[in-house]
């Protein structure tokens, strides 16, 4: 991505006047960051004046005193002279810092002495050392503190043993050698102390220090070791444009820094499980020129206090490094919500991520679209934390311990380091500078791009989604059909399959929410069941086996008795016609009497097209999705109905009383929501319309008589298409479980993949299943047991428009 | 900050005393050098001075192939010019030399020396100084002085001045010698030992008397101490 230069500055030439007003009032030249520098040097107190010298003669009376003490015929006079002749040093020393200290005085009072040492002096040094390249600077400096603790350390020891500073040098191996290991010598007892200190003490901390900076968990990939790149991140073209162009910022930094901004540093890529963030992570690394420092969320769990932040100080450094010697660097924080708490980010938005199964009605929440159910998960989810306030020690208990996070300190070190890139560090550029009274060097422009990538971006810390750490959040979200398509294409083109593009359309709109990690495991799972029927290539059907067993799991080893199996499958039949006439903006993608855990069977529902937004009608077409099990239960046995009616009794509540309470969809229009207490108290908890005591307020009675009106519409419904109920019910009855394109069949009288819709048009049919039915009826209302079979057809079959005739077995005898 | 705020209370005139002070310390610690060379064994505890002027050299000491005591330790001063360990072993030299020397003798030894073998042993005569007053001396010279010398901690010996004449004139010596009575463990052997304290100037007779006060300094500034 380029960006076109920065626009030149107006052309100077006989404008007119209202135009050069117009230019000199727009044009805002940045300020010369010279304007912000005091005029004469701060005045220092007594204390920072004197300090070095109270210091100087504080270590000189420590000499001095030791000399009189160990040489007892010395008088205190002789000890001072002795030592001023032996500490010569130590007088040059003051000396100096006498000079620094004039220096000091005479900046704070006269102008041009400081400007002429700060501007001309330390400010063409500073100019002549930022022509280096910043690596090359950053070597110097390392080399030059290294030669510094050299020379120290020569002279002390050239002092100490009275050789030349070089024999000290070339001796100190030795030396160390010598009073270390060689145990042979008067120093054994020496040897022997430090033998044990080093076992019990220094190496057992050593070897801890070693293996927690053993960095396993923070692992850094030069420029060309990875090979993912952006042409391998499907379906999430909209992010992918985005997170493109900050590696273009940190590729080419000078086309945003040019223009006075700067490289955004951070990037949150939030969203559901395997929708791509860490493979998109790993394409900017594979793309971009510049090194990539991958942080497991395990990287800052610490044993010890104190050992994750210094983790984090060490990465840090590394990183700083990396970005001087390459001219930027990408790290990426993977699972970052392992770092950090309290932060809160749109949690609306995260229906997907929500998990909608462990709801558990008599059929799950599969009849409405997922923002409906989410709507009727969160009156679920409000029930449950009243249930859990009642018990506040209990989830006081709960919350102590080490909370959520990554170690202590590790955050805190975190952010500091994040904002703290911008400070002058390290000791040439803090302590010595400013011992010598020279204006802290602004440290280089360490370019690091960090990426976090998180499935709970509201368990991340505020302070570190703050604009300066993080510029840029990008929701990572489940890739639409588009998408879906792209990432099935990409993965079946690695295995040998016989799918039409067409079956791929189809695939993409029958995977609603399907990450791209999803998507690639029901290819890998479409490859094993063709491996286990003996085949090479996949097919449409291992596809659509894949993709139910990946859905709904195993089922139960679980035989429903003759009488529950017929209700049950009459219960999913009333709800499969409710949804294939009424959802008319959704198709069926399964219909099953078998069960799973908790729930009894289901029909699930997938949209044609994902929508934002929903209306009334589509509301009341939800609610009676859930009512026709009850209409349909009611209507069959003769107003008897089944306790597996509560959840749908449930879902079907909560989206009438939600819709007539915040949504305007009932006779009133007033907000529930709104309340006196919820205008003058922000932090009291707004009425959410779930009081129970509501259903006794003539508002209650609204809610109840819409919904007996809706019941009674899918009633009338579920009466006229008789035939279809009996049709999707013997259906389930005989293969327990149908797709979509079976209750398709059956609506239009063909051929689907599991059954012939043609044979449930005739009038056989009707006539057989009916008194199948009506056996039941009067089994289930004498209570009896009985074991009936299902009617089946016989004769010949109508296959693609051939003409045939079917006969239906007899009903049961009569009683 | 409490302590910060007192600093900056301070009144101008008292903040100019202690820079003054802190100058003066200083400046007064700085004036002047030392008028001797101090000589310090802290292993055996004997310390001496020796004025500015003269030199103190180090003679190397190595434990000896056999050697059943650890070697001497040694410090020579030597008034010359142009000083060297050679001028010690001179039988007159022209300005005064001397040797301090710690050594140390095993537990039989120490039983059988007498105060006179000590005086001997460190003498140039190979017998007591004390001799020479004796009338069947053949050597010729005189004992100048001489007291019992006891110190602090039982050490005990004593303290010679003594003239000799050499071949090239009259030579005076100045001799001390202590035996400390309690026992140390040898490195060596580890069996027990003693030490012997030997302080010695000399040098000839014109030079002594011309050196007599500096001398007496050193003599009288050497000190063993427990």
């Amino acid at each position: 991505m380029s960006y076109p230069p920065p626009p030149p500055p107006p052309p100077p030439g006989p404008l007119n006047g209202s135009y050069q007003t117009v230019a000199s009032t727009l044009v805002h030249e940045p300020e010369p960051p010279e304007a912000r520098e005091d005029k004469v040097r701060r005045k220092a107190v007594l204390w920072d004046r004197l300090k070095v010298l109270v210091i100087i003669g504080v270590l000189f009376g420590v000499f001095a005193t030791s000399k009189h003490a160990s040489i007892p015929i010395m008088s205190w006079g002789e000890a001072f002279r002795d030592q001023l002749r032996a500490k010569a040093w130590l007088i040059v020393v003051a000396g100096l810092e006498v000079l620094r200290q004039i220096h000091y005085v005479i900046s704070e009072h006269a102008h041009g002495w400081h400007a002429f040492w700060q501007h001309k002096l330390f400010g063409g040094w500073d100019r002549r050392l930022s022509k280096l390249n910043p690596w090359n600077r950053y070597r110097l400096q390392r080399a030059t503190k290294r030669l510094l603790i050299v020379t120290v350390f020569g002279l002390f020891f050239a002092s100490k043993w009275r050789v030349s500073f070089f024999e000290a040098l070339a001796e100190t191996p030795r030396h160390f050698s010598h009073t270390f290991f060689d145990p042979m010598t008067a120093n054994m007892p020496l040897f022997w102390s430090l033998i044990v200190a080093m076992t019990f003490g220094v190496f057992s901390l050593l070897l801890m220090f070693s293996i927690f900076f053993m960095d396993s968990s923070i692992e850094t990939f030069k420029p060309g070791e990875i090979k993912t790149r952006f042409r391998d991140v499907w379906g999430q073209d909209p992010v992918l444009r985005r997170v493109k162009e900050s590696v273009d910022f940190l590729e080419k930094p000078e086309e945003i820094e040019g223009r006075g901004g700067h490289v955004p540093g951070g990037v949150l890529l939030w969203g559901p499980p395997g929708t791509g963030k860490t493979l998109m992570a790993e394409a900017m690394a594979g793309e971009t020129g510049r090194p990539y420092v991958f942080v497991d969320p395990s990287a800052f769990i610490q044993t010890f206090v104190g050992v994750a932040p210094m983790k984090v100080r060490f990465l840090y450094s590394k990183l700083r490094k990396l970005s001087l010697r390459h001219g930027g660097v990408i790290v990426f924080f993977d699972e970052a919500d392992s770092l950090g708490s309290r932060g809160q980010l749109t949690a609306p938005q995260q229906e997907a991520s929500k998990s909608f199964e462990s709801l558990h009605c008599c059929n799950g929440m599969s009849y409405v679209r997922s923002s409906t159910a989410s709507a009727v998960w969160d009156s679920h989810l409000q029930s449950h934390q009243h249930a859990a306030s009642a018990e506040p020690e209990r989830r006081g208990i709960i919350m102590g311990g080490m909370g959520m996070g990554a170690g202590g300190g590790a955050l805190q070190a975190l952010l500091t380091q994040m904002s703290g890139l911008k400070k002058p560090r390290g000791f040439f550029s803090r302590r010595l500078r400013s011992f010598l009274g020279i204006k802290p060097k602004q440290p280089p422009k360490y370019r690091i791009l960090h990426v976090f990538a998180t499935n709970q971006p509201n368990a991340l810390d505020q302070a570190m989604l703050r604009p300066g750490r993080i510029d840029r959040q990008y929701h990572v979200g489940y890739p639409h059909a588009d998408g879906r398509r792209r990432t099935f294409e990409g993965y079946l083109n690695k295995v040998k399959h016989e799918i039409t593009p067409e079956q791929v359309d189809r695939l993409s709109v029958i995977t609603p929410y399907f990450s791209g990690a999803k998507i690639k495991d029901i290819v890998n799972e479409a490859v094993i069941v063709s491996m286990r029927e003996g085949r090479d290539t996949v097919t449409w059907s291992d596809i659509l086996k894949a993709k139910y067993h990946k859905g709904h799991g195993e089922a139960d080893d679980w035989t429903y008795g003759t009488l529950e199996g017929h209700q049950v499958a009459l219960h999913e039949a009333s709800h499969a016609v409710a949804m294939y006439r009424l959802q008319k903006r959704s198709t069926i993608d399964v219909a099953t009497i078998e069960r799973r855990g908790g729930t009894g069977g289901f029909v699930q529902p997938i949209p044609l097209e994902e929508r934002f937004m929903e209306w009334k009608s589509e509301h009341e077409i939800d609610a009676m999705t859930f009512l026709a099990s009850l209409a349909g239960e009611r209507m069959f046995f003769d107003g008897d109905n089944s306790a597996g009616v509560a959840g749908d009794m449930r879902g079907a509540t909560a989206i009438v009383l939600s819709g007539m309470s915040f949504q305007a969809m009932g006779n009133t229009i007033a907000s529930r929501g709104v309340s006196v207490a919820s205008l003058s108290a922000a932090t009291s908890r707004p009425e959410d319309g779930t009081d129970r005591a509501i259903w006794t307020t003539p508002f209650g009675e609204l809610v109840e008589a819409k919904l007996q009106e809706l019941l009674e519409r899918v009633r009338e419904m579920l009466v006229e298409n008789r035939r279809f109920v009996f049709a999707v019910a013997h259906a389930l009855e005989t293969h327990k479980t149908i797709t979509g394109d079976d209750i398709d069949a059956i609506f239009r009288g063909v051929p689907g993949p599991n059954l012939d819709g043609w044979m449930y048009h005739t009038d056989d049919f009707l006539m057989s299943y009916e008194a199948y039915h009506l056996a039941m009826l009067d089994a289930h209302k004498r209570q009896e047991r009985v074991s009936y079979s299902v009617p089946q057809m016989s004769g010949a079959r109508r296959m693609n428009g051939t003409s045939g005739r079917a006969g239906w077995t007899p009903p049961p005898p009569p009683r | 900050m409490p302590g910060r705020h007192d600093t900056r209370t301070w009144t101008r005139s008292r903040r100019r005393g202690v820079a003054l002070a802190l100058t003066g310390v200083l400046g007064l610690a700085a004036c002047g050098s030392s008028k001797y060379t101090y000589v310090a064994n802290t292993t055996d505890k004997t310390f001496m001075r020796v004025p500015k002027e003269w030199k103190v050299l180090e003679v190397p000491g190595a434990t000896e192939k056999g050697a059943t005591t650890p070697p001497p330790w040694q410090r020579v001063f030597d008034g010359s010019a142009e000083p060297a360990l050679t001028h010690i072993d001179q039988d007159s030299p022209a300005e005064p030399a001397g040797r301090l020397t710690v050594f140390y003798v095993s537990a039989s030894t120490a039983d059988t020396l007498s105060p006179e073998d000590l005086r001997a042993a460190v003498s140039p005569l190979k017998a007591d100084p004390l001799t020479l007053s004796d009338s069947s001396s053949k050597t010729n010279g005189e004992v100048k002085d001489f007291k019992i010398d006891t110190r602090d901690g039982g050490l005990k010996g004593s303290h010679v001045v003594y003239e000799i004449e050499s071949g090239s004139g009259m030579v005076t010596f100045d001799q001390t010698t202590l035996l400390d009575p309690q026992q140390y463990p040898n490195p060596l052997t580890g069996a027990g030992m003693f030490k012997v304290y030997v302080l010695s100037v000399h040098c000839n007779s014109e030079c002594y008397e011309k050196n007599k006060v500096k001398i007496a300094d050193v003599v009288n500034s050497w000190t063993v101490t427990r």
